[in-house]
């Protein structure tokens, strides 16, 4: 597998892509009552937490808090169930891997994608929210589709080599909750840019790519302002991040099956 | 009658690092980093492994438990790349090592056929054409607008063995399917497959019944500790078989 052919295994096997997002989707939300109102319940209820906190207790955050953070939550939720779903896509699926030859690499990819289309329907409510808040809605609101694919860029590209992490060093997954909760708080969700930084940590702020990334969707969505320049740092990191996840799985996808 | 080969595999071997069968942890990754090695041990599933199977054979392999029979399906089917020698097979190679296992729990039985026949790598508008085939054989009937998941075990392995027998590779292989749901379904399975052996399908077939491969099969490869003990026709080979188990 080679960078060149990725897009067009995949696309080959879009009809298996399907049925894999289809089933896990179905295995998600079917056996609850809710259902997939859950893709928008949880950044919700998650808002309303820190809501409580940063709001309530702390008095910080300013009127348009929620929609901020409900904002940033929605896409970080996004990120981070892609990854910790990566993450077992391959090591859970042995069995399979074992009684049937086929391109492994549809398993983070069908992950990711079943967690863009949760992100979908996150974004549905997203719009109410606008109104009630009396923002004003600008032509930048455009550039989402841009800033989606740089994120889906950069999910995928970490799923690759975290699905193959899953696989040959168990422990990951332990480990990739902290990670995430760090970045978490490294990344602007419940503050902005700027605002209580340490100067100290400021180049870190500025590596990460996500940082650039939620301070364009909120600036889209709520100021009503065009996106950071810094993005283009993101997709740099993502293209990096897709090369090193490319280059992983070719070398490592013969040896799956035995190892899984 | 001009017979061309199908599968010829030269050699073969296939290693495992017995390190991996065990869950890593990170003391055992330090270890092994620290003292270059330490606790890696190779173990040869297989190993030197060669056979010609000519098209339209039907071959049976047989060994006991750990043998290697499983590995060499993978092998075929090209689920394990070998680590030494060459196999080399000619046509599209139909794995029905457990089929099953493909399955989502909660999509029906409908959707799982598309699904197991999209992993083997068909085309949907080929599976549109094998549906109906599929779907009468199993005899599932409305349970197969039912979850998979509500499914008893004898109908899961039913539906999994009426994709796989039905889904017509120019190789199959078989792991132990034989054996599947009620003596009707297996009676029906049978005919379907002396089916299949007329019209000329190149069959890999691994079963414990050893009276299943003599049944079936016209050449058989006994498998002893990952190595080929003897292979031949079915019938010499099955004897030296028995004979070696009673010296054992």
């Amino acid at each position: 597998m080679s960078a060149k052919n990725l897009p067009k295994q995949l696309w080959c096997h879009r009809e298996l892509i399907r049925f894999l997002v289809y089933g896990d989707f179905k295995s998600i939300y079917k056996t609850k009552t809710f259902g997939f109102i859950w893709s928008v319940l949880d950044p919700l209820l998650m808002m309303g937490v820190y809501f409580l906190l940063v709001s309530v207790i702390f008095k910080r955050g300013g009127p348009y808090f929620p929609l901020l953070l409900f904002c940033a939550l929605l896409f970080w939720k996004c990120f981070t169930s892609s990854l910790s779903d990566s993450v077992t896509s391959i090591s859970g699926r042995a069995q399979l891997i074992k009684a049937i030859n086929f391109p492994k690499v549809v398993l983070p990819f069908s992950k990711v994608l079943l967690n863009f289309l949760e992100l979908g329907f996150g974004l549905l409510v997203i719009i109410p929210f606008l109104f009630l808040f009396r923002v004003n809605i600008t032509w930048n609101i455009l550039w989402l589709p841009f800033l989606l694919l740089v994120q889906f860029l950069f999910t995928f590209g970490l799923a690759l080599s975290f699905s193959l992490t899953g696989v040959y060093f168990r422990d990951f997954q332990n480990i990739l909750q902290y990670f995430l909760r760090i970045w978490f708080y490294l990344s602007p969700v419940l503050y902005s840019a700027g605002e209580r930084f340490p100067k100290s940590l400021k180049p870190l702020y500025m590596l990460n790519p996500f940082s650039s990334l939620l301070e364009s969707y909120k600036n889209i969505f709520v100021w009503g302002r065009g996106i950071s320049a810094f993005v283009l740092w993101a997709v740099f990191v993502s293209m990096a991040a897709l090369f090193i996840g490319i280059k992983m799985f070719r070398h490592y996808e013969e040896k799956i099956a035995k190892d899984v | 009658m001009f017979e061309e080969d199908c599968i010829i595999a030269k050699n073969i071997g296939i290693s495992f690092n017995l390190k991996h069968e065990k869950r890593n942890t990170i003391k055992k990754a330090i270890r092994s980093a620290l003292f270059k090695g330490a606790g890696k041990e190779k173990f040869w599933a297989l190993r030197g492994v060669s056979f010609t199977i000519k098209k339209g054979e039907i071959v049976g392999i047989i060994g006991r438990n750990g043998s290697g029979k499983s590995t060499l399906l993978r092998v075929i089917a090209d689920i394990y790349a070998p680590d030494e020698g060459v196999i080399d097979v000619k046509g599209k190679v139909s794995t029905l090592l457990s089929l099953t296992a493909g399955f989502a729990p909660e999509l029906s039985g409908y959707d799982n056929v598309y699904l197991s026949g999209l992993l083997l790598g068909m085309k949907k508008e080929d599976i549109d054409n094998i549906i109906g085939k599929v779907t009468d054989f199993s005899e599932l009937g409305n349970f197969l607008d039912v979850p998979v998941k509500k499914y008893s075990s004898g109908m899961v392995a039913r539906l999994g063995f009426s994709i796989a027998i039905n889904i017509e590779q120019d190789i199959m292989l078989i792991d132990e399917a034989l054996a599947v749901g009620d003596n009707l379904f297996r009676k029906k399975c049978e005919e379907k497959m002396e089916m299949l052996k007329k019209e000329d399908k190149t069959i890999v077939v691994v079963s414990h019944s050893v009276e299943t491969i003599k049944n079936f099969c016209n050449k058989a490869i006994w498998l002893d500790r990952g190595q080929v003990k003897y292979q031949g026709l079915v019938a010499e080979t099955v004897e030296k078989y028995f004979s070696f188990l009673k010296k054992a």
